[in-house]
């Protein structure tokens, strides 16, 4: 019972097979796109899931009727619900399976559909939709796209009877009515996108529209990947730290019986993402991701010959994807709102790493000093004074400035001062810790002697070590070092003395109780690369499974690391 | 007398050998790995297989709620053998589940049941689904049972420590754990889940010091009508923090629960948790 002209956008009627090759068509459509509805996600992160849902809910929906050879129209559109409902899968599939009960409700005496009855169709549809969404009905999802559509179609088909046409029509209602999602419902503004359920039936609507005119059901994919970017929702940008090794490396080796094991191995161990593939022993291909190019050319040419070398950095084409600029540097200094009643905490520190420690946990003022550079009492005391606010609490992280800060306390008759006694940077930490658990605590944050006891209560929690180099000959703790050597120490105490600055960090950490340790945590001084720090660390965790190592940056003068063990 | 049923969605966490006791129907979730669909029944995956692969999927499961069709038919024999339904659900804001249910009563059971929203989740809700069925084989009417979960909810509370921020992080559902994760320190959070919502107690460097916090915390509510020691497949962390509870909870009564992926997938494995029920003066 199809009635068409010559011209196949053009159709006044169409029977059951034909309104099944429509909704067969929507379906398809949908699997085309579903990613990009996937994608336009509030969250900002890339786990959206509509557009699977919605999909799942189309497949089960046409399972029901992909053998049926049934013409009556009302008969297909009822057997699709029901699949549609039985498959239905989160909100976005619940509301699209109850779209299509409601066009089975309005279509069950049709024999065929014209645009009348398409128009009663699209007006159940939106009743069953609002109806089985939950309360109340939120305006700028999928919701709003069914009822101006249906709103829309109930207008045009007073005077227009085409089929064609009026798919058409829904179709660009239903493009402009999601283009104004984002101004119905503000958490779409803020993410940068489009409402998901809409885009998704918009897609359903659109291979409807095509199959109706004949077109193309092939996605042009360059149109796709266009409309991703354009609708992108906003990732949070990687660190360099985050994104890990930037150098991707490719490269040809050839060369005489090339032993491909030993060839993978020693790339494996470089970075990741190590692929390294034989055409038999005499061409061998390289793949990996490092931090410094160099190293796996530099060894290829030590085993062979070396072509099509393709260096790569990968971060700055992430950067570049992402349209941004490189994230800045985050500036130093305090992170920490303080109300005039609030504690505030001024730490000692060497180095502008553990500054930023310091202050990320809440530190309100950073008086630089440490081991050969102890501040002034006088230093501490006016850094005392320029805070705004009453109470204050010291973190003197040295032996050699707890009796300084004690005297600036003495000192200071303006204000609240307490000394949390800390000997160690990681005690430090430790307390800063403390410090910062307190401010999630409206009720704790204003306190100063609870809070200085907490605090002071923590310190025993971390071991401290140190390795530095030994500036004279010892013979202490049963160790002996010469001038110039490297040295170890936990607690104070000296443990370990060599002349290899890894494997005494390795010795270091062998004379941890590693049954009662958890994290270690490294900060390198200003003596220490980024990458022989990373380097240490990975052979550390791979030496000490229990443990978890973490790197950080100190920045300190004179020890290699500081070593805390909790 | 009124015969009464409980269903509940298996996102409620009551242990099947409970729910099998009481007469409970649970709901499966389901859970979608890669393009692999799983109902949560225990069948079609099991929880400890969930968690020992979570960790190494590189993109987080998806979970939702059961094909409309499955929650009608199970509600719909419920309905068949008994006079009303309670149907109490994971909190509607995180899940629909909620709506899934009522569209699933009004086909099937129209007039004859409740729908309650527990605002809980895990075995903060599977508590309330526990009550109601106790009430429930004991003859108490619908109005008794809805006014014992009001009561019974103010008195609930749960609480987990967590191995890893990066399922929360990577779920980026939680607002203040990007400010966390983006520290340059480890820190294992210590949280309360409340309402729908992710509350952050503490920040802390090392598990171990985040379970002895946990049952600091647990301690400190003093005596407890109900106790359930959570998990994401980490058994000798919950057998440990259960010992600990005994001074204001029975061990051999404290169930053990290995939490629900629904909720799993964005606490990470490895996590210990605890859900409690004051005691009611």
């Amino acid at each position: 019972m199809t009635e068409q002209t010559s011209n196949s956008s053009i159709s006044f009627m169409l029977d059951g097979q034909a309104y099944k090759q429509l909704l067969l068509a929507g379906m398809f459509w949908l699997e085309q796109h579903y990613q990009i509805v996937n994608q336009l996600n509030v969250f900002p992160v890339p786990d959206g899931d509509t557009g699977i849902n919605m999909l799942l809910t189309m497949q089960s929906a046409y399972g029901e009727i992909a053998e049926l050879d049934e013409v009556h129209v009302g008969r297909i559109a009822r057997r699709f619900a029901r699949g549609a409902v039985n498959g239905s899968r989160g909100n976005s599939g619940v509301i699209l399976s109850q779209i299509w009960r409601g066009f089975a409700e309005a279509l069950r005496e049709q024999e065929t559909l014209d645009a009348t009855a398409l128009a009663n169709a699209c007006q159940t549809g939106t009743n069953f939709a609002y109806d089985a969404a939950p309360k109340p009905p939120r305006e700028g999802t999928i919701l709003t796209v069914v009822r101006e559509v249906s709103e829309r179609v109930q207008d045009l088909v007073q005077n227009e009877h085409n089929l064609g046409a009026v798919f058409s029509a829904m179709v660009v209602q239903a493009n402009d009515t999601l283009q104004r999602t984002p101004d119905m419902l503000p958490i779409l503004k803020e993410a940068g996108v489009v409402d998901s359920g809409g885009q998704g039936l918009t897609y359903i609507f659109e291979g409807m529209l095509r199959q109706i005119r004949g077109e193309s059901l092939e996605t042009e994919l360059e149109q796709a990947a266009a409309s991703v970017t354009d609708r992108k929702p906003r990732l949070q940008v990687m660190s360099a730290a985050e994104f890990g090794h930037p150098y991707d490396v490719q490269l040809l080796l050839t060369g005489k019986n090339l032993d491909v094991d030993r060839i993978r191995a020693a790339i494996e161990s470089m970075g990741d993402s190590a692929i390294v593939t034989s055409d038999g022993d005499a061409l061998i291909k390289i793949h990996v991701h490092v931090y410094d190019p160099g190293r796996p050319i530099s060894y290829a040419a030590e085993q062979g010959i070396v072509g099509d070398v393709v260096v790569e950095n990968m971060y700055e084409q992430y950067l570049a994807n992402l349209g941004s600029e490189a994230p800045e540097q985050a500036t130093l200094g305090p992170t920490v709102e303080l109300a005039p009643d609030d504690v505030a905490v001024i730490a000692v520190a060497p180095g502008e790493g553990l500054a930023r420690v310091f202050y990320e946990q809440g530190a309100a003022r950073i008086v630089s000093g440490g081991q050969t550079m102890n501040p002034s009492t006088e230093e501490i005391y006016n850094a005392i004074l320029d805070l705004p606010v009453h109470k204050v609490i010291l973190l003197p992280n040295n032996a050699n400035v707890i009796m300084a800060a004690q005297q600036a306390v003495r000192k200071c008759k303006e204000k609240q001062v307490a000394v949390v006694a800390s000997k160690t940077i990681p005690q430090g930490i430790a307390a800063m810790l403390v410090y910062a658990n307190s401010r999630l605590h409206q009720d704790q944050r204003e306190n100063l002697d609870r809070l200085a006891a907490g605090m002071t209560s923590s310190l025993s929690q971390v071991i401290s070590g140190e390795v530095t180099t030994a500036v004279r000959s010892v013979d202490m703790d049963g160790v002996r070092a010469s001038a110039g050597q490297i040295i170890g120490l936990l607690e104070d105490k000296l443990v370990v003395a060599g002349d290899n600055l890894p494997q005494l960090v390795h010795d270091l950490v062998g004379k941890l109780d590693t049954d009662e340790c958890e994290l270690v945590t490294l900060y390198y001084g200003n003596n220490v690369t980024a990458r022989d720090a990373e380097a240490l660390a990975e052979t550390l965790q791979a030496a000490y499974e229990s443990l978890t190592f973490e790197v950080l940056s100190g920045g300190q003068p004179h020890y290699f690391y500081l070593l805390s063990a909790e | 007398m009124t015969v009464i049923k409980v269903i509940a969605d298996s996102v409620c966490d009551v242990p099947p050998e409970v729910a099998a006791r009481l007469d409970i129907t649970l709901v499966p979730a389901v859970i979608t790995i890669g393009d692999k669909s799983y109902l949560d029944d225990g069948k079609e995956i099991t929880r400890e297989t969930f968690f020992d692969l979570l960790p190494t999927l590189p993109q987080l499961p998806k979970t939702s709620a059961c094909p409309l069709g499955l929650s009608r038919d199970l509600i719909a024999a419920q309905a068949a053998r008994a006079d009303h339904l309670i149907l109490i659900t994971a909190p509607a804001r995180l899940s629909s589940i909620y709506n899934n249910f009522r569209l699933a009563a009004e086909e099937v059971a129209a007039g004859r049941y409740t729908l309650l929203d527990s605002g809980q989740v895990t075995m903060g809700a599977g508590f309330q689904v526990i009550l109601a069925a106790e009430m429930a084989a004991a003859g108490a009417g619908m109005d008794e049972i809805a006014a014992a979960i009001n009561r019974l909810h103010p008195r609930t509370h749960v609480y987990a420590a967590l191995n890893t921020l990066e399922n929360i992080y990577k779920s980026g559902r939680v607002g203040w754990v990007s400010a966390v994760a983006g520290r340059l320190l480890q820190i294992k959070p210590l949280v309360e889940l409340s309402e729908g919502d992710v509350k952050s107690l503490d920040n802390i460097r090392t598990f171990k010091r985040a379970i002895d916090r946990l049952i600091e915390i647990g301690l400190s509510h003093g005596r407890l009508d109900r106790l359930a020691v959570l998990h994401t497949n980490n058994p000798e962390a919950a057998a440990q923090v259960r010992a600990a509870m005994a001074p204001v909870y029975p061990p051999q009564d404290a169930l053990i629960v290995n939490v629900n992926p629904a909720l799993g997938v964005h606490v990470g494995a490895k996590g210990v948790g605890l859900a409690l029920v004051n005691h009611s003066a």
